[in-house]
């Protein structure tokens, strides 16, 4: 057994110019060996400074305090560069967020492994290759003496962050530091990888510390939480009482900030206001105060900096009025009430609502279309082609929000782009309002479908000011100048909960958040049929995350347009949607109704990516099973005339590796499978 | 009144001395060197062209630099080539620096066959040796100061294109420039609006550097005797004399050397200035090094 | 077995089919460029002010000029030139790829003259280009490991004044440096290999000089600044947190992520040599291809300059062929996936 960790008065200083901030403020805990410790925060709170702190990997400005360090019972001196160094990689290791980034390109990930097993002399030279494929097998690589010899860009993102797991286990440590290890990866990758470090470290060799922005993903993974604000612990305790009973308001902010796909979906999503302190000034009295629905504007919350408490269950808090947090009743998210919602039947009254849609002249009308990219020139031999967009149809009607869901590379922004001609699609029709695309003489008018884009900081063209941002469309479409339509400025920056006397600013003055919303205000300022959000929310923080995603969806109450929004996320999928469209490898796979989707998934690809959704309970996340994505090497690799998703299907038999499956665009609830019925007992029994 | 006049040049001031160091000392080093090339004769001690004295003087305070080998005053030559100098590759570079911009932003934007088309033109052109290249059209088409000037820019401008071309590469994927796509914008208005401003940073740091290799290439054509013509000064070809004379006049080169090097010295540094005034927020600054002259 | 064999075994890489045939596109590529190349040269050799038929047959001083005449009109139907451009074009390729540049003005024949010039050119250009990549390696590396960042500076700010001084002044600094005044070295001068072979490396080192120090102040531009980015990737933080030592971190991880970009400019450069040997060939009257080139547009010798230029595009596109193998073989994701 080892891993046994504590620290005590941790302080982590950055120098910047003539200001200092305070990252990490007199932080002490402990744990003992083989302990998995999740530390959780937004960006901000020191999370990642603590974690390079221990590996001695800060920058050069940052300044070290510390009273005491130990590890396995003999203390360590941070500030002494060698003996940091020779903790490295041997009793210390570390996961980064990016693994395509942190390998090195050039070296195959056998010869990356190898070196690590070299410098620490972990094994003799003749038993390298023998260990390397030991570290792959223990990650669970399939055929790692073939991955050895691979590099990264050879390797698919999950795959890359085992092997990086597996250099950092090659030193055999006794803390591994994950910081962010699945924040760049797939949902249902995401869920594996964090199935990996837990039983990685159940054998207690070793203690693992999950370092991430999520606190639904440590449900399953952790045996106790620790939450960071500004640099400082604001409360620490086992996960189970952190999720029960939550005793500091952020980290009650932070549970009800989760967004449930089991909830009901048209309450407004909690979100926590306000941004985090100035860490470069010398505060006084409770570092959350303003932005605490509990301590706010309270004399003993601004006056007095609360010491750390231990709670009756064993965790600790830094609270003046835990008590109270402790015996407000929860708001949701508890065990009982994601239980119900996870049997919540289709209603009549949603079925009833698809029937009337089909009546009705669809905003755009998608059918057959297909879109392949093809990649170098004609010449070049190392010319590729990608099917992107396969056969696909939808329609969406007016008022109706369509989401389309599916993993990075399912095809779903490609059809978006095919929808706003970004790209021009190969074959089949896409019908906007009526009339075609790319055939048509009578061009639907312009700025009647609008775009959203993921990244609000690259939508934004930073030399021009906001108003000539808000009213390019309309310069575009009725001609004149800027200036021309200030009162409509002035009018959407209200409606997207902005001042007026924004629209002399530049898009670099303005927050994530700020700017998300004039892309919003653009968006809507030609009255357009059709928005299309793609990835809207996914580069926010966790709080403007709610505050975008609630404006949209009042947005559309007002104003009657129809959405695609389009999100790998689920959980903010649940909350915009009525109709929900799953894409896998360019087809759709699934279709229906939002309340049917989510609660009867049918095809084994869907049920995949909602059983990796975490359950923000750890009761209900360590006795789920999940449903996964495999991998089924029995049929061979999908061709023409197969199911596409034959390779990871846990299902597949030989009728898919002949015939390719389709919704039948007519059903209210379509599903891409041969197998749909048996498929959808089996996730209703689990 | 005066007091909002001196306040107004203050801030001027001010925001002079605000922009980087290598901006300044740049600017600083290239200004002596236009009010020469503007106005010679005001500062030039002697006629560039008089037979004056005995060859090959060594500085005095007469001659401030000597005299070269039939007795002329070398610092009036001097002064007197850095119009020619000048003028030849500012005009290069500009004309080089429009048209490259023009082919490359609008290549890099439309992108598909017409890039691929530009693209290929501007690789034959590339492997061509520049100098070679200047060579043959300033033979073919006489030694005329504008004919110069046209070969000069002509060799500069597939480079140029090519390096805006990245950028308008970089910008066509920008969500702004797709935003104003799907609200109905036309080519010309997307380059105008939004790829022009947005490259101009980088353009001109690019504009920069192209300086520097025009001055590099037009000084290297009249040091193999195809730009100004005997007796007129340039200070290619006063090097080339210096070279002849290196045991008679080691210090003859001297001056025409160190005024070649400052020139483009000063470009670099106001490329440099320019590079860190804008920072690498567009991700293709970098790419500028790849416009490298001779 | 050896220590390293596990590694090593770990590099063969079953890739070679799709490089070679990555290789061949880009060859078809090159084969195009080469081929546009050689049109362009011909338009501006029809271009020129003197007939092709004078260029081809010279002054001819021992004849009348109605013999010339005669000649000329016989010579002009036998060469096609009352046949249509596109024509002349082929039936001048044709000869060009029979190894046929025709005459100079003095009667030689074009591609003999070249052939001449052809070794001192290839010696020098290699022998700076060498010299280039090590001095850059060693300077970047000096500026890069220091802990002064007086040396840095001072690095750097010799590598800038260098890179914009001209050829021709470097030249001549240097000459006046190490011939004029420390009477060192010869000034300017050539003398055959097999003749003395210490007087020929006496004459060759200020030409390589010459040319290598602006090489060396490009590729420090790329390399110091690819170390710097290096530096500052995650795969170099990650590799110290796996406890790599630095000159590990330095000399396996960053010193090959930096170098790759430079590979591309050590390319550009060693395939454009040209434009700076017809400089440093003509300061140090080194009998090669440059100071050739520059001769023959002197006395408008034609023939030599479209043999030479065509020579030169030849080289470059070569040149950018075995960079583009290079760099499959260095940069594994340039190969394609299995």
């Amino acid at each position: 057994m080892s891993g046994k960790l504590s620290i005590s008065e941790l302080s982590v200083n950055y120098r910047l110019g003539e200001a200092k901030l305070l990252a990490v403020n007199a932080l002490s805990f402990a744990i003992p060996a083989g302990h998995r410790i999740a530390v959780v925060g937004e960006s901000g709170s020191g999370k990642s400074t603590l974690g390079l702190a221990l590996m001695g990997l800060l920058p050069r400005n940052a300044e070290v305090i510390f009273e005491n360090l130990e590890l396995d019972d003999s203390t360590v001196n941070m500030n002494n560069l060698s003996e940091v160094r020779a903790l490295r990689g041997r009793k210390i290791a570390m996961v980064f967020q990016d693994a395509k980034a942190s390998l090195d390109p050039l070296r195959t990930i056998g010869s990356q492994i190898t070196e690590v097993l070299k410098v620490h002399e972990i094994v003799s030279s003749d038993q390298f290759e023998s260990e390397v494929h030991r570290l792959l097998t223990q990650v669970e690589i399939p055929r790692p003496e073939l991955v050895a010899r691979q590099y990264p860009h050879e390797l698919s993102g999950g795959m890359r962050q085992r092997a990086m797991i597996a250099a950092a286990l090659a030193g055999r440590p006794s803390l591994l530091i994950a910081d962010e290890p699945t924040s760049a990866l797939d949902v249902t990758t995401q869920a594996t990888v964090i199935d990996l470090l837990r039983r990685l470290s159940e054998s207690g060799e070793m203690s693992t510390m999950l370092i991430t922005h999520d606190l639904a993903l440590v449900a399953s993974f952790a045996q106790s939480v620790m939450v960071l604000y500004a640099g400082n612990i604001v409360e620490t305790g086992s996960v189970d009482e952190i999720y029960s009973t939550p005793s500091h308001p952020y980290t009650k902010a932070l549970l009800a900030a989760i967004p449930n796909i089991w909830a009901d979906r048209k309450h407004e999503l909690d979100s926590i206001e306000g941004t985090l302190p100035d860490l470069t000034e010398k505060l006084s009295g409770c570092v959350f105060e303003p932005r605490c629905t509990f301590g706010k504007g309270r004399d003993l919350c601004k006056s007095t900096t609360p010491e750390m408490k231990a709670l009756p269950t064993g965790g600790r808090v830094a609270c003046h009025f835990s008590h109270e947090v402790r015996s407000v009743a929860d708001i949701r998210g508890s065990a009982t009430q994601v239980e119900v919602k996870f049997n919540l039947p289709s209603t009549d009254a949603s079925k009833r609502l698809v029937r009337e849609f089909d009546r009705a002249i669809p905003v755009v009308r998608i059918q057959k279309v297909s879109k392949t990219f093809r990649r170098g020139s004609l010449l070049a031999a190392n010319r590729s082609q990608v099917i992107a967009v396969r056969d696909v149809d939808l329609l969406i009607h007016e008022g109706e929000s369509v989401g389309l869901v599916g993993e990075s590379g399912s095809g779903k922004t490609t059809l978006a782009r095919l929808i706003v001609e970004l790209e021009s699609k190969d074959s089949g029709s896409i019908f906007v309002h009526g009339s075609e695309l790319q055939t048509s003489e009578k061009k639907s008018p312009k700025g009647d479908v609008q775009f959203i884009f993921q990244d609000p900081g690259d939508s934004l063209n930073p030399v021009m000011t906001i108003e000539q941002i808000i009213s390019e469309p309309l310069v575009l479409r009725d001609g004149g100048k800027a200036k021309d339509f200030r009162d409509n400025v002035a009018r959407l920056l209200v409606e997207v909960g902005l001042r007026e006397s924004m629209a002399r600013r530049r898009p670099s003055e303005l927050s994530g958040g700020q700017r998300q919303r004039i892309a919003i205000a653009r968006a809507i300022s030609t009255d357009p049929k059709l928005i299309i959000a793609d990835e809207a929310v996914a580069s926010l923080d966790m709080s403007a995350r709610g505050q975008i995603l609630n404006l949209l969806a009042s947005l559309q109450r007002a104003k009657g347009f129809s959405y695609l929004y389009i999100s790998h996320d689920l959980s903010t999928v649940r909350h915009v949607c009525d109709r929900v469209a799953v894409m896998y490898r360019g087809r759709i796979v699934e279709t229906g109704s939002a309340d049917e989707i989510f609660v009867h998934p049918e095809h084994p690809y869907m049920q995949a990516l909602i059983s990796a959704v975490p359950v923000p309970d750890p009761k209900i996340e360590r006795t789920r099973q999940r449903i996964q994505k495999v991998n089924n090497m029995e049929f061979g690799s999908p061709g023409e005339n197969s199911c596409a998703y034959i390779q990871h299907c846990d299902l597949a038999r030989e009728k898919c590796s002949k015939e390719t499956p389709y919704v039948l665009s007519s059903a209210e609830h379509g599903t891409a499978c041969h197998y749909a019925s048996e498929s959808a007992e089996r996730f209703s029994r689990d | 009144m005066n007091g909002a006049k001196e306040s107004l040049i203050q801030r001027k001031i001010k925001f002079l001395l605000g922009q980087p160091k290598p901006l300044i000392y740049g600017v600083l080093m290239l200004a002596p060197f236009l009010v020469l090339a503007a106005l010679p004769s005001v500062f030039a001690p002697h006629s560039p062209l008089a037979i004056l004295d005995k060859p090959f003087l060594t500085p005095s305070g007469r001659y401030l630099l000597g005299t070269d080998e039939i007795g002329r005053d070398l610092l009036s030559r001097v002064i007197y080539a850095a119009r020619a100098d000048i003028l030849t590759s500012v005009s290069a570079a500009a004309m080089a620096f429009i048209l490259g911009t023009l082919i490359g932003l609008f290549s890099g934007y439309i992108g598909g066959r017409l890039d691929t088309i530009t693209m290929r033109t501007v690789d034959v052109f590339l492997s061509f040796p520049t100098i070679v290249l200047a060579l043959f059209l300033i033979v073919i088409f006489g030694r005329a100061q504008w004919v110069q000037i046209l070969a000069i820019a002509l060799v500069m401008t597939p480079s140029m294109a090519r390096f805006s071309r990245g950028s308008g590469l970089v910008l066509r994927v920008r969500g702004y420039v797709e935003a104003s796509r799907v609200s109905g914008a036309s080519t010309a208005h997307i380059v105008r609006v939004h790829i022009l401003p947005n490259s101009m940073p980088t353009l001109l740091v690019a504009a920069s550097v192209l300086s520097a290799s025009a001055i590099l290439i037009s000084s290297s054509l009249s040091y193999l005797g195809l730009g100004a013509q005997p007796p007129d000064p340039s200070w290619g070809n006063m090097l080339r004399a210096a070279f002849s004379f290196v045991y008679q006049a080691p210090l003859y080169g001297v001056g025409p050397g160190v005024c070649v090097t400052m020139v483009a010295g000063a470009y670099i540094l106001i490329g440099e200035g320019f590079r860190r005034k804008f920072g690498d927020n567009q991700g293709i600054i970098g790419n500028t090094k790849n416009l490298g002259g001779v | 077995m050896g220590m390293n064999s596990p590694t090593r075994s770990w590099r063969i890489h079953p890739h070679q089919i799709a490089m070679a045939k990555s290789l061949l596109g880009r060859f078809a590529q090159l084969l195009f460029v080469m081929l546009a190349v050689s049109l362009l040269t011909f338009l501006i050799l029809s271009a020129t002010p003197g007939n092709i038929v004078d260029a081809r047959i010279g002054p001819l001083p021992n004849f009348s000029p109605e013999e010339r005449e005669r000649i000329v009109e016989s010579l002009t139907k036998q060469l096609g030139l009352d046949k249509p451009l596109w024509q002349q074009y082929f039936l001048w390729l044709k000869q060009v790829l029979q190894g046929d540049f025709g005459f100079t003005y003095q009667g030689l024949k074009v591609t003999d003259l070249i052939g001449s010039r052809l070794w001192p050119t290839i010696e020098l250009g290699f022998l700076s280009v060498v010299t280039g990549v090590l001095g850059s390696l060693m300077v970047s590396l000096l500026a890069f490991r220091t802990r002064f960042r007086a040396v840095r500076g001072a690095v750097q700010g010799s590598m800038t004044l260098l890179l914009v001084m001209p050829a021709f002044w470097l030249g001549l600094i240097l000459v006046i440096v190490g011939a004029s005044k420390l009477n060192w070295l010869p000034a300017a001068g050539y003398v055959e290999f097999s003749e003395d072979k210490w007087e020929h490396i006496r004459f060759l080192i200020l030409p390589v000089l010459t040319l290598a120090l602006p090489q060396i102040a490009l590729f420090f531009r790329y390399l110091y600044s690819g170390l710097r980015d290096a530096e500052n990737s995650a795969f170099v933080t990650a590799s110290r947190a796996r406890g790599i030592s630095e000159r590990a971190v330095v000399y396996r991880h960053i010193l090959p992520n930096a170098a790759l970009p430079t590979i591309t400019v050590i390319g550009l450069v060693a395939g454009s040599l040209i434009s700076g040997l017809v400089i440093v060939e003509t300061v140090f009257s080194w009998p090669g291809l440059g100071a050739l080139i520059v001769k023959s547009v002197e006395v408008k010798d034609y023939n030599t300059v479209a043999a030479a230029v065509l020579l030169t595009a030849f080289s470059y596109v070569v040149v950018a062929f075995i960079v583009d193998i290079i760099y499959q073989l260095v940069d594994p994701r340039t190969r394609r996936k299995s």
